[in-house]
């Protein structure tokens, strides 16, 4: 019944797409009369730290919660120091828009959120397609 | 707090900390997710008025848990529900080996210090005052010995001017200790004090011990003459008895968690034997109560709130039916092999 081992729950926290199409073109970066420069994205460290996301399968067969610890460091995501049997990679950048990958047993998913300083969540979904959900974040130091 | 334990194997220490007049006992079982299935049954028991006050309530592992909502009384029945209808596996554990374990169970332990307030414990504390007991097992495994802890008597500390806080914590402690399945769960180390020394004893799953407790081992022993000093004894056991066939994934977490899960399926049928004998010995009244054969509801993965909340609805509907309980041990199953399951028709040499 309870296979911790079992289907991945791999998830990722994506990019806020919201921030990442605000992303002027060069040209008209140089334009500041006719077209304000915007906030530069960039990553960010503001988020870095350990912190554990909980995943939540709304649709499909995969298992229904899981949860994950993962390290911010630099604006770059990681997995914990010492853990096994999952890979997590991504970035923050300053906008609080996150990516992130889960992959585990040759599986990953995509999705997108946002963090705050201390909370985060969003959506995603696997990458073959077959489960989806909502991921929330806390972190833990 | 010298009254706060006992060694599960003491006969004598048992005794002492039993109630000093006989009365309905009830043994919680081990079971993880599917503890469910008793907080269920205990609400529909109270929903069809067939639920005494028991005298004396013993919880493992996941029936740890339940425990004190059980000992308490209806009051906490809501909270028993909401324990295993709105959890999920992110509230129990976080994936990734600590050197201990192959997952941390630091959301249990903060999900317990939600749960066991100083209220619940004031509750707790009253009824032990009044006469009755709530045990928890944990197991020692530097003594590689079960311990019986008494948990009303640790609640009646924690009004101690000095000492309180030590109590809600060694409280809490114990009941996560009770549910740390060994290599799934980190040990909990349990700071003690004996003979002036102060060190920490390592304490896992009271699982290890027994999927349920009723008495000391000696006290259930087939050659014993030891009477149960109990009215009518019940049994709430938090997990099927029947063989479930089912592919078990190739890696290292699959194959052990169905070893284990197939090992304490004997390991309980042959424990609940052996009360009732016991109870046969002592004329003691026995009842058991185990989920039902015919409950199939699938479950994604570890916790999954749909199946644990299928599983409360099934302990439920037992609970106020016309017969929770079984007066004998269910029977052991015996059909014949299917054919898919025939070692020479699935291909083996």
């Amino acid at each position: 019944m309870e296979k911790l081992g079992g289907t991945i729950a791999a998830i990722a926290i994506a990019v806020s797409l919201a921030g990442v199409s605000s992303i002027p073109p060069a040209a008209a970066q140089t334009d500041a009369v006719t077209a304000p420069a915007k906030p530069k994205i960039t990553l960010t460290r503001a988020f870095d730290g350990v912190w554990s996301v909980a995943i939540s399968t709304v649709n499909g067969s995969c298992p229904a919660s899981l949860r994950y610890p993962a390290v911010i460091s630099n604006g770059l995501v990681t997995k914990a120091d010492g853990e096994f049997g999952y890979d997590i990679s991504g970035a923050v950048y300053n906008t609080g828009g996150i990516i992130v990958t889960v992959s585990q047993s040759g599986q990953s998913a995509i999705g997108r959120g946002r963090l705050t300083r201390t909370r985060g969540g969003g959506t995603w979904l696997a990458a073959s397609g077959q489960c989806s959900g909502t991921w929330a974040a806390q972190r833990r130091s | 707090m010298p009254d706060a334990r006992f060694w599960a194997d003491s006969v004598s220490d048992f005794n002492a900390a039993l109630p000093s007049q006989p009365g309905p006992w009830i043994a919680l079982s081990s079971g993880g997710a599917d503890g469910a299935f008793g907080a269920g049954l205990i609400n529909g028991l109270t929903e069809s008025g067939k639920r005494p006050d028991y005298s004396v309530v013993t919880g493992v592992s996941t029936g740890a848990l339940m425990a004190p909502f059980v000992f308490a009384g209806p009051k906490y029945d809501d909270a028993l529900r909401d324990a295993y209808t709105k959890i999920s596996a992110a509230d129990i554990f976080e994936i990734g080996g600590t050197g201990e374990s192959f997952v941390d169970s630091w959301p249990l332990k903060d999900l317990i210090a939600k749960q066991i307030t100083s209220s619940v414990l004031a509750d707790i504390a009253a009824a032990h005052n009044s006469g009755r007991r709530l045990f928890v097992v944990t197991t020692d495994i530097d003594a590689e010995r079960s311990v019986v802890w008494n948990m009303g008597a640790i609640a009646a500390h924690a009004s101690d001017k000095t000492g309180g806080d030590a109590a809600l914590k060694l409280f809490r402690s114990v009941l996560l200790a009770s549910s740390a399945i060994p290599g799934g769960f980190p040990p909990v180390l349990i700071d003690v004090e004996a003979n002036g020394k102060h060190f920490q004893e390592m304490h896992v799953d009271g699982g290890v011990g027994g999927q349920f407790f009723v008495a000391p081992p000696a006290a259930l022993a087939a050659t014993g003459d030891y009477r149960l000093p109990a009215t009518q004894l019940y049994l709430v056991i938090n997990s099927g008895l029947e063989p479930q066939f089912q592919e078990v994934d190739r890696n290292t977490a699959s194959i052990l968690t169905s070893t284990v899960g197939a090992a304490v399926k004997v390991d309980t049928r042959l424990m609940i034997d052996r009360v009732y004998a016991a109870a046969k010995r002592s004329d003691v009244g026995f009842n058991v109560a185990t989920i039902p054969p015919d409950f199939n509801a699938p479950s994604r993965g570890p916790f999954d709130p749909i199946y644990m909340g299928a599983l409360y609805q099934a302990g439920e509907n037992l609970g106020k039916s016309a017969t929770p309980f079984a007066n004998q041990p269910p029977s052991y199953p015996g059909s014949p092999m299917l054919q898919s399951q025939e070692p020479d028709k699935a291909g083996a040499k």
